[in-house]
C-alpha cells in the first residue's frame, strides 16, 4: 500500500514532466506520424508513373494493344521506343528508365498459332526496393489482358512473361512497407523516450537526489514506463490510422488484436530504452546508442524493407534479436493475412519474454549509487 | 549511538587521492562544519557518508548502520542537499515538496511543523516553478525537501555557495534552529567565516582533516602572536617581510598582511622599523586575534611542510 502511494507520486511526477515540456510532447506525438506519412508516401509514389521503355520486335496488332494498355496504366509511363535490347542497358545507366518490356519477334503469330508467346520484363536489379513491385505490376497488366481475351470457359492462349532480374520476390509496395515503418518508428521513439528521460535525470543531478532516498529501483524504472506507454499508444494509434486511411492498408484481422499486440510492442520498446539508459550517462550517448542499435538494424535486419531470407545466416540470427522482427510478423499477419491470435502465439510470447528480460536486466544494472 | 562516524576513509579518483584516511565523529544534535577550499574532499566525504559513493577503504556508520551494507535503511533516516540544485526545475515549489513527501510515504501536511519556519518564506511562491526561483529561495526549497521526512541526520553540501549574504545568514539561522528538533547536521562550506556558526568544525585540505575542534578552541590553540601589517603597498610589505630573517608566516588578508614571527616574544616596533628601513612608508602594525582562516593558513603550511616564509 505504501509502495503504491510512492509509485503514484512517481508517476504523477513523470506526467508533470511530460505535460510541462510541450515541445517534447509535440515531438513525441507528432514525429512518428510525420515519419510514417513521409516514408510511406515516398515508398508508394515510387510505384506510380515509373518510366519505361519498350522494345517491340513484333510490331503487330497484339503487341501494340498490350503496349497501349501498359502505357496508359497508372503505374507506367512510356518514355522511349528502343530498336534493340542492347540499348536497354544504356538507358538504365542514364537513369531514364526503370523498366523495359521486350516483345518477341513473332509475338502475335505465336500467340494465335502456338497458343503462347513471350515478353521479357527487364528491371534494374540494383533497385531492390521497387523493382520487384514494378515487375509484379507488369505481370498483373499482362495477366489481366490475357484474361480479357480468353473466354472464361476454356483456357486459350497465354503469354509467358520472363523476368530478367535477381530479385523477383513479390512485394506489394506499401502494404508491406507501411507496417514495417510502423514497427521501426514505434521502437525508436519508445526506446528514446525512456532512455532520454532517465539520462536527463542523470545529467541534471536529480537522479543523485532520488538515489539518496529509499525508493526501490523497481519502482523508479516502472514509473518511467507508465506515462510513456500512454503517449506512445496515442502516437501508435495515429500511425495505425494513417496506415488504414491514408495508405489504405487493409486490416484483414482483428483490430483489437492488433492494438493489444501494439501495446505489448510499445512495452518492449520502453523496456529496451530503460536498458539503454543504464549504459549511458548523458542524453547524447543514449541517443547515439538508440540510433545505432535500432535505426539501421531494424530497417535492414527485421524484414521491414528487405526480405530477410536473402541475408547471410548470421545477420538473420541478429535480426531475430530485434523486437521489430517479431512485431513485423505479427502486424503483417494481422493486417494482410487476417491472422488470429493463436497462430501468432509464438511471436507474441517472444515479445513478452523480451519485455521481461529488458526490464529486469535494466533493474539489475541500475546502480543504487553514483558511479 | 553516534549519528555519524567514519574511520580511515580513503577515496581515490584514478591517481588523485580525494580522501586520505579521514576519520570523523559527529555527536547527536551537533551542527558540524567541514571547512576547506574546493578540492579538499568535502563533497566526496559527504557523498560517502550519504551512501551515494563507495569509498576505496575505511568504514563509516550513520546512526549505527553501515553505509555499505545498510544503505537502504540509512536512506530512510537521512536528508541530503547536494551542492548543485537538484530538484525538478519544471515542477512548482509545491509539486517538488509533495513529490519528496510522497516518496517517503508522508505528506506535506503531516510534517508541516518541522519545515514551517523555512517553508513559510517560500510559500507565497508555491505555484512558481523551481527553476524560476532565486538562488536563496532555491536553497530554502531544497532544505525543505531534505527535511520533509523528518530525517535524523542532515547532510548539506555547500548550501551557501553562490547565495547572497542575506540568504546565507537566513540559511544558517535555520540550521541553528533545527537543533531544537535534535537533528544532527553535517554541513560543508568554503567560507571560513561560516565556521564560527558551527558547534564544531573540521578543517580539510587535500583530502586530509587538519584539525577538529570548536571554532573557539581552534582559535585558542593558535600558538604564536599574530600581527596585522599595512602600508600603501602591500605587495612590497609581503616581499620585504618574506626576506626578514625572523619571519615565520606571511600572507595577505584583505588590505592587511598577516604575520607571525619565529621568536616567542617580539616588539612590533622592531618590525615596523625593519620595514621603514627598507623603503616602505606609512607602516601600521597591530596585534590581532587569530581567525579561523589564520588557523587554516597555519595548519596548511605545517601540513605541507612549506618553507617558512
Amino acid at each position: 500500500m505504501k509502495n503504491f502511494k510512492i509509485f503514484k507520486g512517481l508517476v504523477r511526477k513523470e506526467f508533470l514532466h511530460i505535460l510541462r515540456d510541450w515541445r517534447s510532447l509535440t515531438m513525441l506525438l507528432g514525429i512518428p506520424i510525420v515519419l510514417v506519412l513521409l516514408f510511406g508516401s515516398v515508398m508508394t509514389m515510387e510505384i506510380k508513373d515509373a518510366n519505361i521503355a519498350v522494345v517491340d520486335h513484333a510490331k503487330d496488332h497484339d503487341s501494340k494493344e498490350l503496349i497501349n494498355l501498359i502505357s496508359t496504366s497508372e503505374f507506367f509511363k512510356l518514355v522511349k521506343y528502343l530498336d534493340t535490347s542492347d540499348e536497354i542497358d544504356e538507358e538504365f545507366k542514364k537513369g531514364t528508365i526503370r523498366m523495359a518490356f521486350v516483345f518477341d519477334k513473332d509475338f502475335g503469330y505465336k500467340l494465335h498459332h502456338e497458343g503462347h508467346a513471350q515478353i521479357q520484363l527487364i528491371a534494374d536489379g540494383s533497385k531492390i526496393l521497387t523493382s520487384p513491385s514494378l515487375i509484379s505490376y507488369g505481370k498483373i497488366i499482362i495477366n489481366k489482358h490475357i484474361a480479357s481475351k480468353n473466354p472464361p470457359s476454356r483456357a486459350g492462349y497465354y503469354i509467358i512473361p520472363t523476368v530478367r532480374m535477381m530479385y523477383n520476390k513479390n512485394l506489394n509496395g506499401r502494404y508491406m512497407t507501411v507496417p514495417g515503418i510502423m514497427s521501426t518508428v514505434i521502437l525508436l521513439v519508445g526506446a528514446l523516450m525512456t532512455s532520454l528521460s532517465i539520462t536527463k535525470e542523470k545529467e541534471l543531478g536529480t537522479m543523485e537526489l532520488l538515489l539518496s532516498t529509499p525508493i526501490n529501483r523497481f519502482l523508479i524504472m516502472f514509473a518511467k514506463i507508465v506515462p510513456y506507454l500512454i503517449t506512445s499508444f496515442i502516437s501508435a494509434l495515429s500511425i495505425i490510422w494513417a496506415a488504414k486511411y491514408v495508405f489504405e492498408v487493409p486490416v484483414s484481422g482483428s483490430m483489437g488484436l492488433l492494438l493489444l499486440n501494439t501495446v505489448l510492442y510499445i512495452l518492449t520498446a520502453l523496456a529496451l530504452g530503460l536498458l539503454i539508459s543504464t549504459f549511458a550517462n548523458s542524453q547524447l550517448t543514449a541517443m547515439m546508442i538508440t540510433m545505432t542499435l535500432l535505426m539501421l538494424p531494424t530497417e535492414v535486419l527485421s524484414g521491414m524493407t528487405f526480405p530477410t531470407d536473402s541475408l547471410p545466416v548470421v545477420l538473420q540470427w541478429l535480426g531475430k534479436l530485434l523486437p521489430s522482427t517479431w512485431f513485423n510478423i505479427i502486424s503483417k499477419g494481422i493486417l494482410l493475412q487476417g491472422a488470429k491470435g493463436g497462430s501468432l502465439f509464438f511471436e507474441t510470447t517472444i515479445l513478452v519474454v523480451m519485455v521481461m528480460v529488458f526490464y529486469f536486466w535494466s533493474v539489475i544494472r541500475f546502480k543504487p549509487r553514483l558511479q | 549511538m553516534t549519528p555519524i562516524s567514519a574511520e580511515n576513509i580513503v577515496m581515490n579518483y584514478g591517481k588523485v587521492k580525494a580522501l586520505d584516511a579521514v576519520s570523523l565523529k559527529v555527536e547527536k544534535g551537533e551542527l558540524f562544519g567541514l571547512i576547506g577550499p574546493d578540492g579538499a574532499g568535502k563533497t566526496s566525504l559527504i557523498k560517502i557518508l550519504g551512501t551515494l559513493l563507495l569509498a576505496n577503504s575505511g568504514t563509516a556508520e550513520i546512526e549505527g548502520m553501515d553505509v555499505v551494507k545498510q544503505y537502504q535503511n540509512i536512506r530512510r533516516q537521512i536528508g541530503y542537499m547536494p551542492g548543485k540544485f537538484s530538484l525538478y526545475q519544471d515542477l512548482t515549489v509545491e509539486e517538488n515538496l509533495n513529490f519528496y513527501a510522497s516518496i517517503f510515504g508522508t505528506t506535506l501536511e503531516e510534517n508541516y511543523d518541522l519545515i514551517k519556519d523555512i517553508y513559510k518564506q517560500i510559500e507565497p511562491f508555491k505555484k512558481r516553478r523551481a527553476g524560476k526561483l532565486s538562488g536563496g529561495m532555491k536553497q530554502k526549497l531544497a532544505l525543505s525537501c531534505a527535511l520533509i521526512h523528518k530525517p535524523k541526520v542532515l547532510f548539506l553540501d555547500e548550501p551557501t555557495r553562490g547565495v547572497d549574504p542575506v540568504s546565507r545568514q537566513d540559511l544558517w539561522d535555520m540550521l541553528q534552529s533545527l537543533k531544537k528538533d535534535n537533528i544532527t547536521i553535517l554541513v560543508s562550506t568554503a567560507y571560513m567565516e561560516e565556521a564560527l556558526l558551527c558547534d564544531r568544525i573540521s578543517l580539510m585540505d587535500h583530502g586530509k582533516i587538519l584539525a577538529t575542534n570548536s571554532p573557539d578552541g581552534l582559535i585558542a590553540n593558535f600558538e604564536k602572536p599574530l600581527y596585522a601589517i599595512r602600508s600603501g603597498n602591500s605587495f612590497k610589505v609581503i616581499k620585504k617581510l618574506k626576506d626578514y630573517e625572523h619571519a615565520n608566516s606571511v600572507y595577505p588578508f584583505g588590505d592587511w598582511v598577516h604575520y607571525t614571527d619565529k621568536r616567542d616574544t617580539i616588539d612590533p616596533l622592531e618590525i615596523k622599523s625593519y620595514l621603514e628601513n627598507n623603503d616602505t612608508t606609512n607602516v601600521e602594525i597591530k596585534q590581532i586575534k587569530a581567525s579561523v582562516e589564520d588557523c587554516y593558513m597555519s595548519l596548511t603550511s605545517k601540513n605541507q611542510n612549506y618553507e617558512p616564509a
